[in-house]
């Protein structure tokens, strides 16, 4: 392969069930992860299999995670839960995640060379797991110190005796798996630490699956962050507890069911969400997420399961609708429970927040404790979390100003948090919220996947159709979408004078949780002219209504994760101006939107910024066109590619 | 000008015009061969010419001693130059986030890699 094709990988997404997938666990390599992703790069590009690496750390302290993702490569996954609990988990959580047909875990310091990959692929034509050994005719090591010689030694010995294994080399960290025994073995498999090697062999030959050792070469790489004395200790002690855990029947004598035909008949997926017209939150993403989940391909079928409050979302060719919970109720999970029953998909994925089931507590909890409740039944669930509660400032998104009952519900929203990690899977929109998940609640099965934008409309026009300066605020207002200042800020624009033909447009509805702000706002400013209400905005009319918009405004208070807003404010190439918020800040950096700042809670900032925009014409076409750039790299329809990748994995 | 070395290891001097092959894995374990071929060429102003073709992986060590060497050879007006990179050198340099100068300069002979 060329250099170009080597940008090509770097680059462009590899399948979602790419040939090979290589697990890289890591703890404290920076020293080393770069050369050594450089050298598996360079050589399996050689190959025609197509592959991913994942790198699986645990724990590191020295920056092993970062040092990776700053490598800016699209097929490199990192795996960073932010603790360190031993080789054998982080290899465990890089197979969960992979989605290669064959699966190869190799050390972060190739002690093996990449280069043995070729023997070991072509071995796995006829045989389900095949090793690296250093122990077999035609091997060679080089460099091996004297105390590794020994503990090499020891443990052929005590995983012969221990474990009946007659491998000549059970602890090279080169090893391949074909997918189904891979998915099988680790599914069962419990050592943490380094013995895991032997446990999977261990496993292998209990549930029959073959095994095949080539003789590879391997060199001695310094700087092992093993301790080789207390790692063969330890290593005893785990043979015995392998052999324990079998004998009191700990480990499956039959291979665990496999779920490989759902990649042959398609995706049965359902959808937990709120559409239109339901007035709970969440009902444009929703809407959209499901149109562009029922395009895919994979998904075979593409069951919606709707909230019910405000009458029932009609379904189409593309999905069915099914009531399956009502907004604010506690019969949400009893009815979930059953709907999930009823139409038995492969994986559920939710589209959710802490708020999506109810303003009242109770409901809002019960409904977030389904995709825990429904895994225990064996039901695949997956969260798409667009908020998280460290991240949300709760006095200022209308939850009291009480100190105690702020201290409550932020305990209880993180006591939701955990329930809510025990999904098999949970994605969030915000990098921030997968760091505090990652490391305040040491969860590994959390990604991040970006807000995206609905829709690209090619060229859209830099100004209003009609010419007329309009400011337009769009979502559900009354809670952390105030819009005092934006008409505080419109008088005082009315009163510096040139804003006359100036327009405010308020559109869309109060918040579940505020209902009868918008009624209120607007007779309390019923003598300042230009503003307009237009209620509830149809799927229909949203494109009318950015496009005849010079600038969108956000008057937050607070922010609770993503912006739908604003990367609508981006598909139609509207300059945004935004205040000076933590979320929304990170959001607009992170994806590369821009916008013209103001300070929360000054209308005369917002005044300025608003008159910045709306007076300097190239000023304002340029805050769009970058906003324009910044939506059409991150379609909602290619974000849908990563949820369906993670139900196929999981459904597999 | 030597006209015949035979260094250690797989390293090896090919011609009189001082090209060294560098070998398929240059780790940790090459960098004092590499130098203790590479010392006499030192004290005078030379031109080595390291043939990167056959490298499968490179390490911070190996880097590291590019680097170093590069540094050694011009303070006595010499240069090194590595010609014929090999897709696992150049991505090896390219990711290792050396200074920038160095992979320029090394990235000079690009043209002919893989």
């Amino acid at each position: 392969m060329s250099y170009s094709s080597y940008i090509t990988w770097r680059d462009q997404p590899v399948p979602l069930n790419p040939d090979l997938t290589i697990v890289i666990p890591t703890y404290n390599e920076s020293a080393r992860i770069v050369p050594t992703i450089a050298s598996i790069v360079a050589h399996l590009a050689i190959r025609p299999e197509s592959f991913e690496i994942i790198v699986s750390d645990d724990g590191s302290t020295d920056g092993t995670p970062d040092l990776v993702r700053n490598m800016g490569m699209r097929n490199v996954i990192v795996l960073a839960p932010g603790i360190n609990r031993g080789k054998g988990a982080a290899v465990r959580a890089g197979v969960a995640a992979s989605g290669g047909r064959l699966i190869l875990f190799s050390d972060a310091d190739l002690s093996t060379p990449i280069r043995e990959i070729d023997a070991i692929i072509d071995a796995a034509d006829s045989a389900d797991v095949v090793i690296g050994s250093r122990g077999t005719v035609g091997s060679e090591e080089a460099e091996k110190s004297t105390i590794r010689r020994l503990t090499s030694w020891g443990a052929r010995k005590v995983t012969r005796l221990g474990l009946g294994l007659d491998l000549a080399d059970t602890q090279c960290g080169f090893k391949l798996f074909r997918r189904d025994a891979a998915m099988a073995l680790f599914s069962v498999q419990r050592v943490d630490g380094f013995s895991f090697d032997a446990e999977i062999l261990f496993l292998a030959r209990r549930l029959d699956f073959s095994i095949h050792e080539v003789p590879i070469r391997w060199i001695d790489a310094p700087g092992s962050t093993v301790d080789p004395f207390r790692t063969a200790l330890n290593f005893l002690v785990d043979v015995v507890r392998i052999r324990l855990q079998a004998l009191i029947g700990r480990y499956p004598r039959v291979r665990p069911a496999r779920g490989d035909a759902t990649l042959e008949r398609g995706l049965r997926l359902a959808v937990v969400t709120a559409l239109p017209p339901s007035t709970a939150t969440l009902t444009e993403y929703g809407h959209h997420l499901v149109r562009h989940l029922a395009d895919k391909p994979e998904v075979s079928e593409l069951i919606v399961l709707a909230d019910d409050r405000d009458g029932l979302p009609e379904s189409s060719d593309a999905y069915c609708v099914v009531a399956a919970w009502r907004f604010d109720s506690w019969s949400t999970p009893w009815r979930l429970w059953r709907a999930v029953g009823r139409t038995r998909p492969d994986v559920v994925l939710f589209n959710a927040h802490f708020s999506s089931f109810g303003i009242r507590r109770v409901p809002a909890a019960l409904g977030l404790c389904m995709p825990a409740l429904l895994r225990l039944r064996g039901v695949r669930t997956m969260v798409l979390l667009h908020n998280i509660v460290e991240k949300v400032d709760l006095s200022a998104a209308g939850y009291g100003n009480s100190p105690a009952r702020l201290r409550a519900l932020s305990a209880l929203g993180r006591v939701m948090t955990k329930v809510v990690l025990r999904a098999d899977w949970v994605a969030t929109t915000m990098p921030s919220f997968v760091e505090t998940l990652r490391e305040s609640y040491g969860a590994q099965n959390v990604s991040l996947t970006p807000h995206g934008t609905f829709e690209t409309p090619l060229a859209p026009a830099d100004e209003t159709v009609d010419g007329r300066r309009r400011i337009l605020a769009f979502g559900k207002f009354g809670t952390y979408k105030r819009i005092e200042d934006l008409l505080d800020a419109h008088r005082i624009l009315l009163d510096r004078g040139g804003f006359d033909d100036v327009e405010v447009v308020i559109a869309g509805t109060d918040n579940p949780g505020a209902a009868g702000y918008l009624e209120s706002a607007a007779l309390d400013y019923a003598d300042l002219p230009g503003v307009r209400f237009t209620g509830y905005v149809h799927e229909t009319d949203i494109a009318d209504l950015f496009e005849s918009a010079s600038a969108v405004v956000f008057p937050y208070t607070a922010t609770t994760g993503s912006s739908g807003p604003l990367h609508q404010a981006g598909c139609y190439a509207r300059a945004v101006i935004a205040p000076r918020l933590g979320d929304l800040l990170e959001l607009i950096q992170h994806e590369g939107y821009a916008a013209e700042p103001f300070e929360p809670g000054e209308p005369d900032s917002l005044a300025d910024a608003i008159a910045a925009v709306l007076e300097d014409g190239e000023h304002r076409r340029e805050l769009g066109r970058q906003n324009y750039a910044a939506a059409i790299g991150l379609p909602l329809a290619d974000i849908c590619d990563l949820h369906v990748g993670r139900a196929l994995r999981l459904a597999s | 000008m030597p006209t015949a070395i035979h260094p250690p290891g797989t390293l090896h001097i090919t011609t009189v015009e001082t090209v060294v092959t560098l070998p398929p894995r240059f780790d940790v374990h090459m960098v004092a061969p590499l130098l203790d071929l590479l010392a006499p060429f030192t004290d005078i102003a030379h031109h080595v010419s390291l043939d990167g073709s056959r490298v499968e992986h490179i390490d911070n060590a190996g880097l590291g001693l590019l680097q170093e060497l590069r540094e050694a050879f011009g303070i006595v007006g010499g240069e090194v130059t590595l010609t014929n990179m090999s897709l696992a050198l150049r991505l090896g340099i390219e990711l290792s986030g050396l200074p920038v100068e160095l992979c320029d300069d090394l990235l000079l002979d690009l043209g002919t890699a893989a």
